[in-house]
């Protein structure tokens, strides 16, 4: 007897070469081309509806981005926004009269938008807002700096109880930069690095201190306290508006 | 004479880039050429492996309509027929699949509906020692199945079959072994000696 496998094999072959010249289904390649051809109208179509819509909104994007209006679109708040309603009041409020002969807008961290030409973001608590997490932005010297979160941060956060640090560092924000009471901001400002000497917003902190004492005419303190950012003991942070606001003070004094 | 050869084998390489290029671009009539000329192959390959006429049939539809976007990997390196080959085993799988069981509940409703001798000289006893190598070869892997139909019933050469599969020659000789040695044992417990 053969391998079975042999015959099964044999008999399995004869049966299609039975057939090997079959035509098969003749509708068969009808309906290849006809798909064919469906599916290239079909790839056609997408394309001429799908890349107007494509460049329309690549188009847009860049140009938000350009604008500034992509955080706007994308849900937040647009840079050029205030986010606090101190920048506004501030920025109609008269000038005050100015310690040591400084120029300081104090709507920015900056002790002067005329002499610091690089305004860059600082805390902001809000009065009534939580403090959610540290918001990093480039100063002009190109270090980080840490920022209170805006209300629309916040808002995008779960909600956050603030911690007592947190409250002090709202405070003598508001202190400093709402109601302009220096006398009481620097002591506020004391209290909130006594509690978190080495907080997260400390550094800012001790940056606001020392243009606080500058605007209460103690210039000698000031200096000292400005001395370690501008010796770059900080980092970068704080280091070229400290340089320049030193020598403003050399001037005065 | 050589000269001649020369220019044959130029003008079917020009004659094959040209449907090739046609192809990519999806030309409609490239398509229809392509079909005419390499469905009959295509679709031998594709009732062996299937081992059923009408999921044969939707494989044949499914490799020549894959065939223009296929054709973005296909280097040259092949005929256009050893790729459509190719692409008919890769194709393969769900086919084989669907037609398996379909076999798989047809034997089932059948099996004690009639029985054949199997000595291997009528033709029902030939017709059912065919269906029974087919049942057996539902058992073997893709690999194993691809190798026996090309290697058995195509009655290939191993480099032939490698190229169509893309594996070397001596996995494809390891496969058919492999495939062999399950079948005859399949076939010996199912009573065939």
């Amino acid at each position: 007897m053969s391998d079975p496998l042999a015959r099964a094999t044999r008999a399995l072959r004869d049966k299609y070469d039975a057939t090997a010249r079959d035509e098969g289904d003749p509708a068969t390649r009808d309906r290849v081309i006809e798909r064919a051809v469906r599916d290239g109208r079909e790839r056609r179509i997408g394309r001429l509806v799908l890349l107007p819509i494509a460049a329309t909104f690549v188009l847009f994007a860049t140009w938000a981005a350009a604008t500034g209006r992509l955080p706007t679109f994308l849900g937040g708040k647009a840079p050029n926004e205030p986010t606090l309603p101190v920048a506004t009041s501030a920025a109609t409020t008269a000038p005050t009269p100015r310690a040591s002969g400084l120029v300081a807008d104090e709507r920015e961290p900056a002790p002067s938008a005329t002499e610091i030409p690089a305004a860059t973001e600082i805390p902001t608590p809000q009065a009534s807002v939580a403090i959610v997490h540290e918001r990093a932005a480039p100063s002009s010297s190109g270090a980080r700096v840490p920022s209170a979160p805006s209300v629309a941060a916040a808002a995008s956060h779960e909600p956050h109880v603030p911690s007592p640090e947190d409250e002090l560092y709202a405070a003598a924000h508001s202190a400093h930069f709402e109601q302009r009471d220096f006398g009481r901001a620097l002591a506020a400002w004391d209290a909130y690095l006594a509690k978190a000497p080495a907080g997260r917003f400390a550094p800012e902190a001790r940056y606001n201190r020392a243009l606080c004492l500058a605007r209460l005419g103690r210039t000698v303190e000031a200096k000292a306290a400005l001395a370690p950012f501008a010796s770059g003991a900080m980092g970068g942070y704080r280091r070229d508006e400290a340089s320049k606001l030193l020598e403003r003070l050399g001037d005065g004094n | 004479m050589k000269t001649q050869a020369a220019l044959y084998l130029t003008a079917i390489d020009h004659e094959r880039e040209s449907l090739v290029d046609r192809l990519r671009r999806g030309e409609r009539a490239a398509l229809g050429e392509a079909f005419d000329a390499h469905h009959v192959a295509v679709r031998g390959l594709a009732r062996r492996f299937v081992g059923h006429d009408g999921f044969a049939e939707d494989l044949v539809q499914e490799v020549f309509l894959a065939l223009p976007r296929a054709l973005a990997a296909f280097e040259g390196r092949s005929s256009l027929r050893t790729f459509l080959l190719g692409m008919v085993v890769n194709h393969a799988r769900h086919h084989v699949r669907s037609a398996a069981r379909r076999r798989a509940m047809v034997a089932r409703y059948s099996e004690e509906a009639h029985k054949v001798s199997l000595d291997g000289v009528s033709e029902a006893s030939r017709a059912e020692i065919a269906k029974m190598l087919e049942r057996a070869m539902d058992e073997l892997s893709i690999d194993h199945r691809t190798a026996f139909v090309l290697l058995e019933l195509e009655e290939r050469t191993s480099a032939e079959a490698a190229e169509i599969v893309g594996v070397p020659e001596a996995t494809m000789r390891t496969r058919l072994f492999h495939a062999k040695k399950k079948l005859r044992e399949l076939l010996t417990e199912w009573g065939m000696s």
